[in-house]
């Protein structure tokens, strides 16, 4: 009897649950397997889905390509370039806006545009503030006696274009959970502080660092896997190419790369594990280092 | 050292917190700032500690003015309400961190961080989180945080709120103990009468931010400025009553419709309405046959260790009274109680202030 109602409330619990199992089946599972399989796939038509021989091959293939080389190496620059400062940045003004500062909220909301424009829009709007000759930027260096920099078409520059723009985009969502993080704390504490001398340095570095830590721990990890995942920025700002001389070749681009126009689909799969891997290891690494330094009391 | 406010006033959005406050607390005093929730007595000690400032007013530790001074300037030490212990330190970290702040050397910082654990007990704790504790324990160290930097001033705001009954009159016992070994100006905040009675110096009595009054704790038990002080202090609380009181000092209660004769409470007009306070120890039984104030049943008995608080029903009135537990009594038992005049307290009826200052016992002058 029993076993028998709970069997029926499990069928009926799954029919409610079917809708969004079958769009999540369709559009995230069978994608995620599918394309595993696909990146062992060596001799196969992509069209009739015929597969003739399946191996390593692909992935011997990228770890061989100069290109997929280049790839790592800017998604790597990329990364240590816009994490640590965005970090950092967003973190300071998150902590001058959680001070009592006129317009807090008119701030709060100037941060967070970037966030929910379009990326192409925004990406379009800096391909102006970039441009060498009619640019904001070059304008306004030029005031202070610096030379035109060809932001967008020399290779030096092009990738500190693209952190830039990364940095300013991210800003916004990584002040919104800072700012909730540093509401969570309690004000006793900085109280408690000043009774104990500590100056305003102190008072940040003992308290709100640590205090704070599970939100830095959190907001590093986003940001570390947003980071390696660059794409859409590098596709709108370098006008579909990945910068001059591949100088903004990222691994996610030379997946799209491999896929949509050299129609390697077996290498593109295989990078995208390759990738899939590099993550993983990197997000093991912070758990690692979190589980030590982050307090959760 | 000593604590002087002078014209202190603060306010909350256009609410006053506390109004125009004057207070001296001498070098090596134990004074709490009693009070209903809402009278400014926290608001009071976080002026002292700088953590707010005043609107007007000023404020010295002795002859220094520190009224714009940040608390870290201040050399006081504080224990907060809920403790307010770091919890990503452990409690040797926490003790330490006022060192740290000054700089003092490790070797010497963490000598002084083992004695202080010492003199509050907590010398085998030193290595766990504050959240491991105890609410005791946690009390414990928060005191030693605050006294570890050997302030000038010692400032807790509630602090035995948290605890249970028992650990509450332990730690008040703690406290004064430690108080008086190191020797430490202390302020103390409380909304608890016993509490405040049983460890201070000297009360600070509050209400709406103003000062009712200041006092050892046996002046403000024996002699209430006002009606506010004397309900708020002791524990049945006094029972008040309202009379009329004429030129010979016979005053007429109303409540119970009974008159005491010839009280020594004369030098009012004709007819003046009074209030009257009774404390509850302030009655005694007699015989029926003996000439007394009150006919009532006992209505209620609780009895408190050695003593039996009874309440007395009488004419639609109850009046609480304190006896010593050998009186063999019983609810609905008719009682006859006398009341002891001369230690009665009496008040203006508009402004509730009390008569003694300058009209109790004046019958042999006029």
């Amino acid at each position: 009897m029993g076993s028998d109602k709970s069997y029926k409330s499990f069928i009926r619990g799954l029919l409610y649950l079917l809708p969004s199992l079958v769009i999540l089946g369709v559009f995230q599972f069978y994608p995620i397997i599918k394309s595993l399989d696909m990146s062992f796939y060596i001799r196969y038509n992509y069209f009739k889905d015929v597969v003739h021989q399946r191996g390593f091959g692909n992935f011997i293939y990228i770890f061989n390509d100069n290109q997929f080389r280049i790839a790592l190496k800017n998604t790597f620059i990329f990364a240590l370039g816009v994490v640590p400062a965005s970090i950092i940045l967003s973190l300071g003004i998150a902590v001058l806006l959680n001070t009592k500062i006129k317009l807090r909220g008119f701030f709060r909301s100037i941060y967070f545009l970037p966030f929910v424009t379009s990326v192409v829009a925004i990406s379009i709007v800096w391909r102006w503030i970039y441009h060498s000759r009619y640019g904001l930027l070059n304008y306004l260096l030029g005031l202070v006696g610096i030379y035109p920099i060809q932001w967008l078409t020399d290779p030096k520059w092009a990738m500190v274009s693209l952190i830039i723009l990364s940095i300013w985009r991210g800003l916004g969502y990584n002040i919104i959970i800072f700012l909730a993080g540093l509401q969570n704390i309690n004000l006793q504490y900085y109280q408690a502080a000043k009774i104990d001398g500590a100056s305003k340095w102190n008072r940040f570095r003992y308290i709100t660092i640590p205090q704070l830590s599970p939100t830095i721990f959190f907001v590093s990890i986003m940001s570390l896997i947003n980071a390696f995942k660059v794409f859409d920025e590098i596709f709108a700002l370098f006008d579909k190419r990945p910068g001059p001389l591949n100088s903004c070749l990222t691994v996610v681009y030379y997946i799209y790369d491999q896929f949509a126009n050299q129609y390697k689909y077996g290498v593109a799969s295989a990078a995208v594990y390759v990738l899939f891997i590099i993550i993983l290891f990197f997000t093991l690494i912070q758990l690692y280092i979190g589980r030590k330094k982050v307090h959760y009391d | 050292m000593k604590v002087t406010l002078r014209e202190v006033s603060m306010a909350f959005d256009n609410v006053l917190a506390v109004d125009n406050l004057n207070l001296e607390v001498n070098e090596g005093e134990l004074v709490t700032f009693l009070g209903p929730s809402g009278c400014g007595k926290s608001t009071t000690l976080f002026l002292i500690a700088g953590i707010y400032r005043p609107l007007t007013g000023k404020i010295q530790f002795g002859d220094k003015e520190v009224t714009q001074l940040e608390p870290e300037e201040r050399e006081i030490g504080m224990v907060f309400q809920n403790y307010a212990l770091y919890p990503h330190m452990t409690v040797l970290k926490n003790i330490l961190f006022p060192l740290k702040m000054r700089k003092t050397p490790k070797n010497e910082a963490l000598q002084q961080v083992e004695e202080m654990a010492g003199l509050v007990g907590i010398n085998d704790l030193l290595h766990r989180k504050p959240s491991q504790l105890s609410g005791g324990q946690q009390q414990r160290v928060a005191i030693a945080r605050a006294l570890v930097k050997k302030p000038k001033i010692l400032l807790l705001d509630e602090p035995l709120s948290n605890l249970d009954a028992r650990l509450r009159i332990e730690t008040r016992e703690e406290i004064r103990r430690i108080q008086k070994e190191v020797g430490i100006t202390t302020i103390f905040v409380t909304h608890d009468q016993e509490e405040a009675l049983s460890i201070s110096d000297k009360i600070l009595l509050m209400k709406n931010g103003r000062c009712q009054q200041y006092g050892t704790p046996e002046k403000l038990y024996t002699e209430p400025t006002n009606l506010f002080s004397a309900a708020f202090l002791g524990n049945p609380p006094i029972n008040k009553l309202d009379g009329v009181v004429d030129l010979c000092g016979n005053i007429k209660i109303e409540d119970l419709d009974i008159v005491l004769k010839n009280t020594s409470f004369v030098g009012l007009g004709d007819n003046e309405r009074i209030k009257l306070g009774v404390r509850p120890e302030d009655f005694f039984v007699v015989d029926k046959e003996e000439d007394f104030d009150i006919k009532g049943t006992i209505t209620l008995i609780e009895r408190v260790g050695k003593d039996l608080i009874v309440k007395v029903a009488s004419k639609q009135y109850f009046i609480r009274c304190i006896f010593s537990s050998d009186l063999a009594l019983e609810i609905g038992d008719e009682i006859y109680l006398k009341i002891k005049t001369n230690k009665m307290h009496t008040f203006h009826y508009n402004t509730e202030i009390s008569y003694k200052d300058y009209c109790w016992n004046t019958k042999e002058v006029i």
